[in-house]
């Protein structure tokens, strides 16, 4: 209470100080003057009687100074008078606090920014209901690399899991990816769609904004004619209709009825399509083909009080009895789940390339800090005489400290304001750039309370940091010299420099480990994205077709169809030849497993894997890959004629080492009966890269679409100009052959790679800006420190001249003394940056790139840079007059 | 050299507010030079600390409400400022008296010569 009280009357102390301080003045020269009188009446004199009285007392001033301490709070009071003072300090030297701000806000936008987007990523919340509850169930395999080991799930296993397991209370299937023809409203139009169980709206906990979501019976085949419309799909097609519920749309040739329209922002994972509907399973469906269909992405809600730990080990159990029964299509398999946020992370698969920006953005924030260090540094030089006044008229060495370290925090703040808003612009910018991303376009990237926090604690960092050497200095100034030195020394000597020769060397060290980092990241992207493709995007035009089902069963149609398709697009003027793909050259196909003659016992989960695409005759003409041997598909392989299959050279190099490939058999495993069969290697074409980034080629095998046709292929033309100009020829083609035939997204080959290979091109492209930022920093710094020596080396180099040093000798001496330390910071630099190359291959999935030449032109770089940062205040060194540099002072 | 004198300065203030309320309580409303010449009076040369370091411990006595403070006149005339008890002050001084008595009672005990514990 007492101390309550104590504390409440301090505060009331913070007012009226001018009058309380006069109060205590003449409180003190009244007691002076009642011991004065004492000691008059015994005898001294006036001299004698006033010094003693004042030596009794200890001093008028020190005695006030106690008192104050005493009085008020004088924490808070010292905070202000130092604020307002570091104010005053910053408002009288523009210059310094123009650049000391403006170098910390870079450093601070940059990181605010990044950090915004990886928090925006890490934190959202996935748009579901009681989120934590929300389980990803998924299938493992031995399999490494990204995405490989989350796999989705067969129908069989979804059966018995939901019957078997005891921690969920409900479980769901979602089959993504598949697209529909919707037909009788405007054009053809081929969208994309999701097939749902009718408990996945119910598990995830999400609500129709109109009408209703599955319900029970709804996939059960016969009643599955209702059709879920995504918000924007309403939007464009039905005019936000608020009356859409229970119009029909045409999808497949089926009339479907909607039920509902879902909330503008449901997206999960990168599942987001046009329409969703009920995905009818058949549970009675349990053979091996069912088995190794595994197309089922699981959603599962756990049983309240259920931990992920229990739910993965249940999992495990289900998992390991699955090898037990079905040892043919399970060996290998396993089974885990993931809350849904964590899935959407791990689904990411970003956290490496997080890791790296906010490690570049850190360097950056840290070039700044040091030359922010150094710019203080070299004011506490000139300052040491004022902290040395300070000192000795009573000030303690740690209230000079704290005085130091407010000034730096006010940088720290007024760094951190303009940091901010330029962040504001950053996040912006970033949003924009990356919202090619449907999954980052969905993300809420702002400048919240948790990008505030981290901001801050950063820039209380950066304030230690920098404020960090100007304050070590002002512990360590000794009084009496510098007082009576004044500054006729003629150079500072060793020690006193050490400080900044330590910031240069370090701002060279970091800037050279974030220029190599930088430089083998976008190395690594050019080469990749300047290997050869293997075939010539340019001039292609590309087209999805799917055919329906309710017209083209029968692969005869679907033969007769593409057939006719390719042979009308290479008649159409400005093409050249036309083919039909299953998958475009560079766009991903995916792996099949296969089996060579002789092997046939080989279980499937060690059966050899290659690429797999199925073509038609014109394909490799008509992208342009080369031929190494034999022949490629002609009209003459059909249906009836012997099994024929084309391999690459990657694939001869991996399984027939001795590069005896032709006329040798291999069997492709399908599910399909039709492609089951031995079929002879006719022909080795030159590798085709599986993505436009590749470092690496996969072995890939082809198949003639006459002998295995499928519903679903690509188009690919080649025209003689622009491949742009073919798109309404192409359509033209399509709906000439059936007018109901929906066409897929019409992109040219290069278009295509650029979609594919922007994300890899924004982060070297960031990386890029961060290293370029880095290198100006730098820069400044080592000019600002070189250029400060200069300056306080002028007497000492006034002197050299007066005794006969020539120019070119002061400017050799200056450049040298900044190079030796910019050699000392880059050989660092490199240690640093040495065992990096080998630290990305470890953290991005498919990246082996060297150094190499980094490790000569980045040194080269920094070196250049500090060389010119030294040659400015070199040259103002040489052209010193000795008589004005002796004179001054 | 710091650290001892701060030290010794803790020592001070602690016993010093009770010599001061002691004082107050004896002498009647006096001023900070009354209060430092009575102290060392009755302490003979023990206490040969400057007269200054009262004056925050009275700052501190009164910000705490033990004392209160009024300028008034001195016996020839001066203008001085007065402090005298408050209740709560003469509550605290019987307090800590008490409490220094115990602390005493038990050092002495243990100080006391030819006294040996079983």
């Amino acid at each position: 209470m007492r101390q309550l009280r104590a504390w409440l009357s301090r505060v009331g102390e913070l007012f009226g100080k001018g009058r309380r301080e006069q109060e205590f003045s003449a409180e003190i020269d009244s007691h002076l003057q009642l011991h004065i009188d004492d000691n008059l009446r015994r005898g001294m004199s006036q001299t004698q009687a006033r010094r003693e009285a004042i030596m009794k007392l200890g001093g008028v001033e020190q005695t006030k100074e106690n008192y104050r301490e005493r009085r008020g709070l004088p924490l808070l009071e010292v905070f202000f008078q130092d604020l307002r003072f570091g104010a005053r300090l910053l408002h009288k030297n523009p210059g310094f606090t123009l650049v000391a701000v403006l170098t910390l806000a870079l450093g601070i936008a940059a990181n605010a920014t990044i950090f915004s987007f990886v928090s925006a990523i890490l934190y959202q919340r996935p748009p579901v209901y009681d989120s934590d509850r929300v389980l990803v169930v998924y299938g493992t395999t031995a399999a490494r690399g990204p995405g490989a080991n989350v796999n989705p799930v067969s129908a069989p296993n979804y059966f018995t899991w939901k019957r078997e397991n005891r921690v969920f209370s409900d479980l769901a299937a979602l089959e993504p990816y598949i697209s529909v023809s919707l037909t009788g409203k405007d054009e053809p139009e081929r969208i994309s769609a999701n097939r749902a169980t009718a408990n996945y709206f119910s598990v995830i906990g999400v609500a129709p904004v109109l009408g209703r979501a599955f319900a029970n019976g709804d996939d059960q085949a016969g009643h599955d004619r209702v059709v879920l419309l995504d918000y924007r799909f309403w939007e464009r097609k039905f005019g936000s209709d608020p009356n859409v519920v229970g119009k029909t749309i045409r999808l497949n040739g089926a009339e479907h009825t909607v039920i509902g329209v879902l909330p503008r922002r449901f997206q999960i994972m990168s599942f987001r399509s046009q329409v969703w509907l009920p995905l009818v399973l058949d549970e009675s469906q349990q053979g091996a083909a069912a088995r190794q269909t595994r197309t089922l992405y699981l959603f599962a809600r756990s049983k309240p009080g259920v931990t992920l730990d229990q739910a993965q080990s249940d999992l495990r159990t289900l998992g390991s009895l699955a090898v037990q029964l079905f040892p043919d299509t399970e060996t290998g398999r396993d089974t885990s789940c993931l809350t849904l946020q964590e899935y959407i992370i791990h689904d990411f698969n970003a956290n490496a390339a997080f890791v790296i920006l906010l490690s570049a953005v850190g360097f950056v924030l840290l070039i700044a800090c040091a030359n922010i260090a150094g710019l203080l540094l070299a004011r506490a030089t000139s300052r040491g005489k004022e902290m040395a006044i300070r000192i000795a008229i009573g000030a303690g060495r740690a209230r000079v400290l704290r005085q130091l370290m407010t000034e730096a925090l006010l940088i720290a703040l007024l760094g951190t304001i303009a940091g901010l808003g330029l962040a504001l612009g950053g996040t912006q910018l970033l949003h924009k750039v990356l919202s090619f991303n449907e999954a980052i376009k969905m993300l809420d990237m702002q400048i919240d309370w948790r990008v505030l926090s981290y901001t801050s604690a950063i820039a209380v960092l950066s304030a230690l940091l920098f404020g960090l050497a100007p304050a070590l200095r002002a512990w360590a100034v000794d009084v009496f010299p510098t007082l009576k030195n004044d500054s006729t020394k003629v150079s500072a000597g060793k020690k006193k420099s050490r400080g900044r020769s330590l910031l240069v060397a370090a701002e060279v060290a970091m800037a050279v480990m974030l220029l190599t980092g930088a430089g083998i990241l976008i190395k690594g992207f050019l080469e990749g994205l300047h290997r050869s493709l293997g075939f010539q995007p340019q001039h292609l035009l590309t087209a999805q077709i799917t055919l329906p089902e309710s017209h083209y069963k029968e692969p005869a149609k679907q033969i007769e169809f593409y057939s006719e398709l390719a042979a009308r697009l290479e008649a159409m003027p400005g093409a050249t030849s036309a083919a039909i793909t299953s998958n475009l050259p560079a766009a991903g196909a995916g792996f099949m497993s296969f089996l060579l003659k002789g092997q046939e016992n080989l279980s499937p989960a060690d059966r050899p894997r290659a690429r797999y695409y199925v073509v038609s005759a014109h394909y490799f003409e008509t992208i342009q890959a080369s031929v190494i041997a034999g022949r490629v598909f002609a009209e003459s392989d059909g249906p009836n004629s012997q099994p024929v299959a084309v391999v690459t050279e990657k694939f001869v190099a991996r399984f027939f080492p001795q590069g005896d490939a032709l006329g040798k058999q291999i069997r492709i495993d399908s599910s399909d009966a039709v492609a089951t069969q031995w079929r002879q290697i006719v022909g080795i074409v030159h590798d085709v890269k599986s993505w436009p980034l590749n470092y690496a080629d996969d072995p890939e095998v082809y198949e003639p679409f006459s002998q295995h046709p499928a519903a679903e292929m690509s188009v690919v033309v080649r025209a003689v100009n622009d491949a742009n100009s073919l798109a309404p020829g192409l359509r033209e083609a399509v709906w000439s052959l059936d007018r109901d035939q929906p066409i897929g997204s019409v992109i040219n080959m290069p278009d295509l790679l650029g979609n594919e290979t922007a994300p890899d091109l924004i982060f070297s492209e960031l990386m890029m800006v961060f290293a370029v930022l880095a290198l100006v920093l730098a820069g400044i710094g080592i000019y600002g420190l070189v250029a400060f020596t200069v300056g306080q080396r002028s007497q000492e180099i006034g002197i050299r001249v007066a005794l006969g040093a020539e120019k070119k000798n002061i400017l050799r001496m200056v450049l040298l003394d900044g190079l030796r330390l910019a050699a000392i910071g880059a050989a660092i630099g490199m240690l640093g940056a040495f065992p990096l190359p080998r630290l990305f291959e470890a953290a991005l999935y498919d990246f082996h790139v060297l150094g190499g030449w980094l490790f000569v032109i980045v040194p080269a770089l920094i070196g250049a840079v500090a060389l010119l940062a030294c040659y400015i205040p070199a040259r103002r060194a040489s052209r010193v007059d000795p008589m004005v540099a002796l004179r001054y002072e | 050299m710091g650290d001892k004198a701060a030290e010794k300065r803790d020592v001070w203030q602690g016993t010093l507010a009770l010599m001061v309320l002691k004082t107050l309580q004896a002498m009647g409303p006096l001023h900070g030079y009354g209060i430092a010449r009575r102290i060392e009076q009755t302490s003979g040369d023990l206490l040969a600390v400057n007269y200054g370091t009262l004056y925050p411990a009275l700052l501190k006595l009164e910000q705490e409400g033990y004392i209160s403070s009024e300028w008034g006149f001195s016996d020839n005339n001066r203008k001085a400022k007065y402090y005298k008890l408050t209740r709560a002050g003469r509550k605290q001084l019987n307090k800590e008296e008490r409490e220094w008595e115990q602390t005493t009672a038990i050092l002495a005990r243990f100080l006391a010569p030819g006294e040996e514990r079983s």
